[in-house]
């Protein structure tokens, strides 16, 4: 008994130092590690320290909500981390825990709760993203040419730009959501801070921070309607307090609504079907992948097999999986290393490899294709107190059209970037100096040298110098500067780019911004040597295409004024005004430059009196250029975006922008329509000329070739002005409303909206309608560790395509966990 | 934004009243077994004090947390937590414990006016809590001054 006695005063006395132990400082303790602690922990405070405690973690709902959805850190706007509130710029960022609870399934579409963003979805997962417009210029082209190759997406700093033909892959992008700690998006021009095509702005995606407070093991798996599985993990760990490392990886996969394919340009001028499925003649339509191996345009095999080396190329080897929209799988490694409190070392580096069936990038009887990549990156970022240095290599392989010969390219991409921050006073200076070579190489990938698009290996350098002035001469009113000058060695031109930017403070409530600012596009490899002879092996004619580069393109260039107003009317409302007018020129794109036909019956023609004889005269080849166009496009438009947390339990968001995009110079003819003009025009200067010779006695009748040739390069004159570009809707947004009834669930419905578009390709214009895509996520935290849901896509059954010849949007269903240890 | 948000509030809430505890003096505690904390209907705030309960104890007593549905069915509880979404149910709840022992804490405002004892209140974003040291008073309780300093002292 006594014994009993004894363990129990034992026991009380360790309970007691233990609790003691556990107690700490109250007045020196962080908001993190009051977070981190238990209810049995804070039990051991007085009611006067938990509420000192409360204060500190702020445990009101309210105020926790005012700070992370009104109050928020943005850097990507100045290079430096400031209030959102206060960034000169129109900015938006996205957090983890946003992205997460939006029930968003990729980053793309994460980006539709971003105000000013127009996005598409093209097939299951894949999508069209682009920030205020311009989409699709130039238009009556090829639909590489809707890529985004106005918008510079990064990671970290670290451009992930396809160089090659300009855009973002976003399916090679290594990293998912358990990677993120925000998405910052800066709209409008923003060169002069990150280097070449952020024209329309920027989408800096920053990782987290392996910090104490980090969870050991986080993940996201969902999985769902049309074979959708999504997952992603992460581990992460603080070794000590100068060294943390990670462990991330995410596999996504998808299949399409459908599995067959869109053949298109399937009729003649009087809509008359051109091809035959087993005898029977059909025309546009979808298609299974062995229809169309059985095709015919005339005795033309639509999608003819052929050999590369010894391999056979056919349309399985285009669509190895017809009913897969898309696959990835990404791999990362994080170090960092904190010396002192004044330096730090972020090391990164992945692999990623992903197969996407989407939008093509090239000319083929469908426009779809898959794109195939395999690429790795390491990237090392240091600061040193106001020092900041950061060098990255990209590389690896993209298939940009599988089962075209020519379209697979090495890529070899090397940056390095050093900035140093003076503070002096009133002012802050940011000199900096970059570099960038950029090399893709088809020679690996192609049975002999002509075969390809480039047929060697071909490199961009760029070096450029910056500098960012950024004054405060007094507390309300700023004054920034930011200069760029690059030197590319194609063209051998130097490119200039600024932001210059006021801004003035009203009060803590009210701030405005006047911004006039220009960026430019880098060129693109396939701008630059495109050296691609395409021998029509599967079309009447012309024979043989031949497609050119430009080692001195002009690049495209915007420039902008915009003003900007940012209120709180209320503690508890945020709203955020900006309104924009943009100016683009220096368009290209591979145009006809000129088309040699030949005249079959030039004798019959010029000797019939009665002048009835019809020319018999086909293309025979044609040459396209990467050429300038006069083209200018200007937009004025307008965003509105509101926040507002009504309640604890309720927090209500929206976002409208209205646009009109006027061109000038607008060339209303496709790409196609032009050649057939040259042909037309070969035919009859040709037929013109030998009739004269006819009629001089230059040449006698018998002398006339049974085969003429003719050649033009005149380009219809047909430009057009004021003409309203229809490809971006006159109005976009957003809404989403947070409604957490209790504390453990979480309802999230949230809409996209746009307005009717029309897109202008080589072949169609298409008509797209307005349409909500409204979404609702339904969470429900079981335990502090384990979130489970369902999330619900499209379900109001919108399911128009959302983008030109692309997959309908089907409704869909999934169900997850999202977990952190 | 994510649940987490929202997960402190009612932990705090949970330790408020288990802090609660031992600034009240309960007449003839000593010869009660457990102490024991009513939640009228379902509320988060249950979930934390089970927590509580597990490891801790009030007065050196067993802490019970009990669901309670009807105003009868609290009697006995030396605290009583009526959530927000009960709080309609304070009138027949103070007439029902009308002299009988029991704290009765809510979480709505003006409920110190309608016999509330201790109420949770939002002032400027944060949580606060008022008191009533005449209802206290009035339920056979005494009340440490020390917690009326602390709270918002509601006359």
């Amino acid at each position: 008994m006594l014994l009993k006695k004894h363990f129990f005063v034992i026991a009380f006395i360790t309970i007691t130092i233990s609790s003691f132990a556990q107690k700490r400082d109250i007045n020196t303790v962080s908001k993190n590690d009051v977070l981190e602690m238990s209810i049995d922990e804070l039990a051991n405070y007085e009611l006067d320290e938990i509420m000192h405690l409360m204060d500190i973690v702020g445990a009101s709902s309210i105020e926790e909500l005012y700070e992370l959805l009104l109050n928020k850190n943005v850097t990507s706007a100045s290079k430096s981390n400031e209030n959102l509130f206060d960034s000169p710029l129109s900015s938006t960022v996205l957090s983890h825990d946003e992205i997460i609870a939006s029930g968003a399934t990729s980053l793309e579409e994460a980006l539709r709760l971003v105000p000013g963003m127009i996005v598409r979805e093209k097939t299951n997962g894949n999508y069209d993203v682009h920030i205020r417009g311009n989409d699709n210029l130039p238009a009556k082209n090829m639909l590489v040419y809707s890529e985004n190759m106005n918008t510079l997406v990064m990671i970290n700093g670290r451009p992930v730009f396809n160089y090659s033909h300009g855009g973002t892959l976003w399916e090679t992008l290594p990293i998912s959501f358990e990677d993120i700690d925000k998405i910052e998006v800066v709209r409008g021009p923003s060169s002069a801070l990150y280097g070449p095509n952020a024209l329309s702005g920027v989408i800096n995606i920053i990782t987290q921070n392996i910090t104490n407070e980090s969870a050991l093991v986080s993940g996201n798996i969902q999985a769902g309607s049309l074979n959708t599985y999504i997952g992603d993990i992460a581990f992460r760990k603080k070794v000590n307090n100068k060294l943390g490392f990670g462990i991330t990886g995410n596999y996504e996969v998808r299949d399409r609504e459908r599995e067959e394919l869109l053949i298109y340009n399937g009729e003649d001028e009087d809509g008359n079907p051109l091809f035959t499925l087993d005898g029977n003649k059909v025309g546009s339509g979808y298609y299974s992948v062995d229809e169309i191996g059985r095709m015919y345009n005339g005795p033309y095999q639509i999608w003819e097999p052929f050999m590369v080396g010894d391999q056979t190329y056919d349309i399985n080897t285009s669509f190895p999986n017809p009913g897969q929209s898309k696959e990835r799988m990404g791999l990362n490694g994080y170090l960092e290393f904190t010396p002192t409190e004044n330096a730090s070392i972020n090391l990164m580096a992945g692999y990623q490899n992903s197969e996407s069936l989407t939008s093509s990038m090239g000319d083929i009887p469908s426009p779809y294709s898959t794109k195939i990549a395999e690429t790795q990156y390491v990237d090392l970022r240091a600061d040193i107190k106001d020092f900041s240095f950061q060098a990255n290599y990209n590389g690896g392989t993209i298939n940009y059209l599988a089962g075209e010969e020519g379209f697979e390219l090495d890529n070899t991409q090397f940056s390095a970037l050093a900035e140093y921050n003076f503070k002096l006073n009133k002012l802050s200076i940011r000199p900096g100096l970059s570099y960038q070579n950029i090399s893709y190489d088809d020679s690996e990938h192609i049975a002999e040298i002509g075969n390809g698009y480039l047929n060697k290996k071909s490199t961009i350098n760029i070096m450029a110098a910056s500098a960012r002035f950024d004054y405060n001469p007094t507390e309300k009113l700023r004054l920034v500067a930011a200069l760029r000058a690059e030197k590319y060695n194609h063209p051998d031109d130097i490119y200039a780019s600024w932001q210059f930017i006021g801004s003035y403070k009203i009060n803590d409530n009210n701030i405005i911004r006047a911004v006039y600012s220009r960026a430019n596009q880098s060129s693109f490899i396939v701008n630059t040597y495109s050296n691609y002879t395409w021998n029509l092996k599967n079309r009447p004619y012309p024979r043989v295409m031949q497609f050119d580069g430009d080692e001195n393109p002009e690049l495209k260039t915007m420039d902008m004024i915009e003003l900007g107003y940012r209120v709180r009317p209320s503690k508890s409302i945020l709203i955020d005004l900006e309104a924009f007018y943009t100016r683009t020129s220096g368009f290209g794109a591979l145009m006809p430059n000129y088309t040699d036909v030949n005249i079959y019956n030039a004798l019959e023609v010029l000797t019939d009196p009665s002048g009835q004889t019809a020319p018999i005269s086909v293309p025979d080849s044609v040459n396209l250029k990467h050429s300038a166009l006069d083209l200018i496009s200007k937009q004025l438009g307008a965003t509105i975006s509101i926040d507002w947390v009504v309640s604890k339990k309720l927090v209500l968001k929206g976002n409208l922008t209205v646009q009109k995009t006027t061109l000038d110079n607008y060339l209303q003819n496709s790409r196609d329509e032009m050649i057939l003009h040259f042909a037309t025009d070969a035919t009859t200067q040709a037929l013109t000329d030998l009739g004269y010779q006819l009629a001089t006695g230059a040449i006698a009748p018998g002398d006339i070739p049974d085969v003429v040739k003719g050649s033009s390069s005149t380009l219809p004159d047909i430009l057009k002005n004021n003409y309203t570009h229809k490809a971006t809707p006159s109005y976009f947004g957003g809404f989403s409303i947070i409604y957490r009834p209790t504390e453990k669930i979480e309802i999230y419905p949230q809409g996209y909206y746009y307005g009717d578009q029309t897109f202008e390709n080589q072949y169609y214009d298409v008509p797209l309608s307005s349409k909500l895509i409204f979404n609702t996520k339904v969470s429900y935290k079981a335990t502090k560790s384990l979130t489970v849901y369902v999330n619900g896509k499209n379900l109001l059954g919108n399911t128009s395509q959302e983008f030109a010849f692309m997959d309908e949007t089907p409704m869909m269903i999934l169900a997850g966990v999202h977990f952190k240890f | 934004m994510s649940l987490s948000a929202t997960g402190q509030q009612s932990m705090f809430k949970a330790l408020f009243l288990f802090n609660f505890a031992k600034y009240i003096e309960w007449p003839q505690s000593s010869n009660q077994k457990d102490f024991i904390i009513g939640i009228y209907g379902s509320d988060d705030v249950e979930d934390e004090l089970k927590k509580l309960a597990s490891s801790r104890k009030i007065n050196a007593k067993t802490i019970i947390i009990k669901k309670v549905g009807s105003p009868d069915e609290a009697k006995g509880a030396n605290i009583l937590y009526i959530p927000t979404s009960k709080s309609n149910s304070i009138d027949e709840i103070t007439k029902s414990l009308l002299n009988e022992p029991t704290l009765i804490v809510t979480d709505k405002a003006k409920m110190c006016n309608k016999g509330a004892h201790i109420n949770y209140a939002l002032v400027d974003g944060k949580m606060k809590f008022e008191i009533s040291k005449n209802n206290i008073n009035s339920n056979n309780l005494k009340v440490s001054p020390k917690l009326i300093s602390l709270g918002i002292e509601v006359q």
